[in-house]
């Protein structure tokens, strides 16, 4: 009976400590749309994946041909007190990037190009509990065509001097180009919890 | 059995076959959902029809500032000289008063087209959920003219467009 006990509770400990996941499957946990950390929006036509980037996955994304492990504590000291996210946006049903759906000339490419490259950031704001945040980082990663998506990597300076996002957060993106308007990606506090109850190998 | 008895029954049965055949016309009423909705009200309560306004607003007033002022100048100028001063006021004054409406339509335009190219879908979405089999549009042009409540989902519609708005 004693040792039924024993076991029962060693059993309820395991399954009360954090998830270990291997890189590949932490990454597929935070890029599935179930797990509230990865929006996928379809408007007019247009897909928008709008995700939050851990730093944990930001770290094993940019650790992918190797970083050594000093490298990587300086990385994660860095992004400590900021949030990341990803936008990627393409045409559905269609194999352009979306820079070229739609244009008509060189000169409007490139117009599109440059927006992205330098303007596109005035245009995405984080709604971070009750303060509204600009970005304090951005990067446009062009597939240079070669891809059917493009996708916009953004960061913000959290507010109180949280470490951590702790906050309901709302990323908000005005996409006057293809004139879809304002498109909005809630992601909850009980999404963020839920990464502190698992752990990945990096 | 008693011919009393027989008939007892026999109203019984009439009563229930009523019953069920009432049901049954209501339930197949029923299943022809039509919905109206106030176009015009859907549109102005939408939340992305009212942050794009606010957007659009500091670009408007700025020119609008600009009107303004050029007509204070054109006042301070002075009425009855017809001087070079005044005309070349009046001249900055009518095409900045020209890009003032420009703007204002192009942001109207703007506006609509992309309100509507995202309420469209989410109509149709909030009309198959709710298993609805014609949504009517109003908006006070004739196309409906009498509508008293029993039909009217404006105020669902709008709460559903601005739910999933919010995501």
């Amino acid at each position: 009976m004693r040792t039924n006990i024993s076991c029962w509770a060693f059993l309820l400990f395991c399954s009360c400590g954090p998830k270990e996941y291997v890189p590949k499957n932490y990454v597929s946990f935070i890029e599935s749309p179930e797990n509230g950390l990865c929006k996928k929006l379809s408007i007019s036509g247009w897909q928008y994946d709008m995700q939050y980037r851990p730093y944990d996955y930001t770290v094993l994304q940019e650790s992918k041909n190797g970083m050594s492990d000093s490298m990587k504590k300086i990385r994660f000291d860095q992004l400590k007190g900021t949030a990341w996210f990803s936008i990627r946006f393409r045409k559905e049903n269609s194999d352009q990037s979306p820079l070229r759906v739609g244009v008509h000339s060189l000169d409007e490419y490139q117009q599109r190009y440059v927006y992205y490259m330098s303007q596109a950031m005035n245009d995405i704001t984080l709604i971070y509990g009750r303060d509204t945040l600009h970005p304090m980082s951005y990067v446009f990663e062009t597939s240079y065509n070669v891809a059917p998506f493009e996708t916009m990597i953004v960061g913000f300076d959290l507010k109180n001097g949280d470490k951590d996002p702790e906050e309901n957060m709302q990323l908000i993106l005005f996409d006057r180009v293809f004139k879809n308007g304002i498109i909005k990606a809630s992601f909850g506090k009980s999404s963020l919890k839920e990464l502190n109850n698992i752990k990945v190998s990096i | 059995m008693t011919t009393s008895r027989i008939k007892q029954y026999s109203g019984f049965a009439v009563v229930i076959i009523i019953s069920v055949l009432a049901n049954y016309f209501i339930s197949a009423n029923h299943d022809k959902k039509i919905a109206v909705v106030d176009a015009v009200k859907l549109f102005n309560g939408f939340t992305m029809k009212k942050e794009l306004e606010k957007e659009a607003e500091g670009k408007l007033k700025y020119f609008s500032s600009q009107v303004d002022s050029l007509d204070g100048q054109i006042k301070l100028a002075g009425y009855g000289k017809d001087s070079a001063v005044r005309r070349s006021l009046i001249q900055k004054y009518l095409i900045t008063k020209r890009e003032l409406e420009n703007q204002y339509n192009q942001s109207n335009q703007l506006i609509n087209e992309m309100v509507w190219k995202r309420l469209n879908p989410l109509i149709d979405e909030y009309g198959k959920k709710n298993g609805f089999h014609l949504i009517i549009g109003a908006n006070g042009m004739g196309s409906v003219l009498y509508n008293d409540n029993y039909f009217d989902k404006t105020e669902e519609v709008i709460q559903y467009v601005n739910k999933n708005y919010e995501n």
